[in-house]
């Protein structure tokens, strides 16, 4: 009787496991290896498919690849020494410089907050200030995350040879640099840790908005910034000192948590837009939404307000409200209000004036909305046309209504998007006002 | 009822494009699955074959093997309880090394002993 397999790994095991030992590899071997690295790990994924399916899943699984893995990289740099040794006479100590493969027993057993630092070590290199922030996103969802470049792609919305090219340019930046993971001291952690919230945030956003058709990608994604950020949040906490994370990266969790919490239901089982009146908040995963609240509770430590602490208490209004129609607009216009002062953006204006629709009325919505032009109302569209359309459809001006869903039809190629506003049309069409 | 050996070899195509870690687990518990839904007809899980080898000729020369294109080495085998080679067809078809392009030789044994 053959023992099943399939029950023996957790969740994305594969996935985790791959930038798991990519971190340890890099540490060992360095970043010019860094590609090697990648390779040895997927030999010894592939080496694992073909042996665990019939043999079944060993005792000590990471033991197993890590081996693999290390015999693998270990094996390349010493054919490659060879052949240079045949080139030039002078390559001795090149050789020597390679690990022994005699491989200690301890080393087959790192310890879980020793790879965990290389992990975070590996996040800080993915977003060294001279990467661009999509490069970043991109970077550390290959090289921490173990997405493969497809995967990222689809996740993100963005063709594979665009994905590619982001990626290759990265690391040719950081072959450039010429940084180890070592050099990421205390310090430099401290001093890079915006520019790390900062990439979090934003793979955030794009698995959360993209509106790829691989739902399950899209939530993977969000699922890893939050693994992610929980893993720097996590560091350093048993040793109660050096911690890197601050108040600003707890509400940055809290943030990420309390949209993941919600985000089942979004879409309907279809793939269908639901907007927020219409959500199930049977749905939710409350578990998240207390966690949230904890983080957030910490993240009040001192009094520094940044951009996630506001964007955390606006997301906080929404959780806590028990229906949609109890939710306390006023507040969250406010909040919106502040966060425009301090951090101005097009999509914030666009928040705070479909949040003043709900907490004053249609017709101030109309006119905030009105207010977006020139450039900023370009970099909203179709959202800001959908916003308008929405606020006549209220009003009940359903000419103006349907004009604006035309345009905005007309404005995306995004399927998810286009059956909503044609949706909408429908209903414009039956007379249907909102309210 | 007849013993039916099943030998695994991978997708032919050297263009696939990698699968992701991810899918790689999800093939890993497909093996799972099909194993078990298997049954009594699996007398044998098998084991794989790693991609080493030598190979004895009648000269006495030992080489590194198999050293013949990768799309013809057996990654693994199994051994599988039913009726006739239909039947063993028909369970192979349902093995997931199949949805990737692998193939499976159905051998019958002979039952020497």
């Amino acid at each position: 009787m053959h023992v099943s397999s399939s029950h023996q790994l957790v969740d994305h095991f594969f996935r985790h496991e791959s930038g798991r030992l990519v971190a340890v590899l890099t540490a060992e071997f360095g970043v010019r290896r860094l590609e090697l690295a990648e390779d040895a790990v997927q030999h010894a994924l592939s080496r694992a498919l073909q042996t665990w399916g019939l043999g079944g899943v060993p005792g000590n699984p990471s033991g197993w690849l890590f081996r693999v893995a290390r015999n693998y990289l270990i094996d390349c740099l010493r054919r490659h020494a060879l052949e240079l040794r045949y080139q030039n006479q002078h390559s001795a100590a090149l050789s020597e410089s390679i690990g022994s493969d005699d491989v200690a027993a301890s080393v087959d057993v790192l310890a879980d907050d020793e790879i965990s630092d290389h992990s975070l070590r590996l996040l800080f290199l993915c977003c060294h200030p001279a990467l661009p922030f999509e490069s970043r996103v991109a970077l550390a969802l290959k090289l921490v995350g173990g997405f493969s470049v497809r995967e990222i792609a689809t996740a993100l919305l963005i063709t594979k040879a665009n994905a590619e090219k982001r990626i290759y340019r990265a690391m040719e930046t950081l072959r450039e640099e010429a940084v180890e993971l070592a050099d990421l001291d205390y310090g430099s952690m401290q001093a890079r840790l915006e520019a790390v919230e900062s990439t979090l945030y934003l793979m955030f956003n794009e698995g959360y908005a993209s509106l790829s058709n691989s739902a399950v990608l899209r939530r993977d994604v969000c699922e890893e910034a939050v693994r992610l950020c929980r893993m720097l949040v996590e560091h350093g906490n048993a040793a109660a000192q050096n911690t890197v994370a601050r108040p600003a990266t707890f509400a940055l969790l809290a943030l990420m948590l309390m949209h993941l919490a919600r985000f089942d239901a979004r879409l309907s089982q279809d793939g269908a837009i639901i907007v927020m009146e219409d959500q199930d908040r049977g749905l939710w995963n409350y578990a998240l939404i207390r966690e949230a609240m904890d983080w957030m509770a910490a993240s009040t430590k001192d009094q520094q307000i940044s951009r996630y602490h506001i964007e955390a208490a606006i997301a906080w209004e929404h959780c806590r409200a028990t229906s949609f129609a109890s939710i306390e607009w006023q507040r969250i216009v406010e909040l919106y209000t502040l966060l425009n002062q301090k951090y101005p953006s097009p999509m914030i204006r666009l928040n705070l004036a479909i949040a003043s629709m709900y907490a004053i009325g249609n017709e101030t919505g109309l006119q905030q909305l009105v207010a977006i032009d020139g450039k900023d109302r370009q970099r909203l569209r179709p959202w800001w046309d959908a916003a308008l359309a929405t606020v006549h459809q209220r009003l009940g001006n359903f000419n103006e209504a349907a004009a604006h869903f035309q345009d905005a039809l007309a404005l995306t190629d995004n399927p998810t998007l286009k059956q909503f506003f044609v949706a909408r049309l429908e209903q414009i069409a039956y007379g249907i006002k909102l309210s | 009822m007849a013993k039916f050996m099943f030998l695994y070899r991978d997708s032919a195509d050297p263009n696939q494009p990698q699968p992701s870690p991810e899918e790689m687990q999800q093939f890993l518990a497909l093996w799972g699955d099909w194993f078990t839904s298997c049954g009594p007809k699996l007398v044998d899980g098998g084991d794989g074959l790693l991609p080493t080898g030598r190979v004895l000729h009648p000269t006495g020369d030992v080489t590194n093997g198999p050293y013949v294109e990768a799309k013809e080495v057996i990654g693994g085998y199994s051994v599988v309880d039913v009726e006739h080679y239909e039947a063993a067809v028909e369970l192979a078809r349902t093995c997931p090394i199949i949805a990737i392009g692998g193939t499976i030789e159905i051998r019958e044994f002979a039952n020497y002993n």
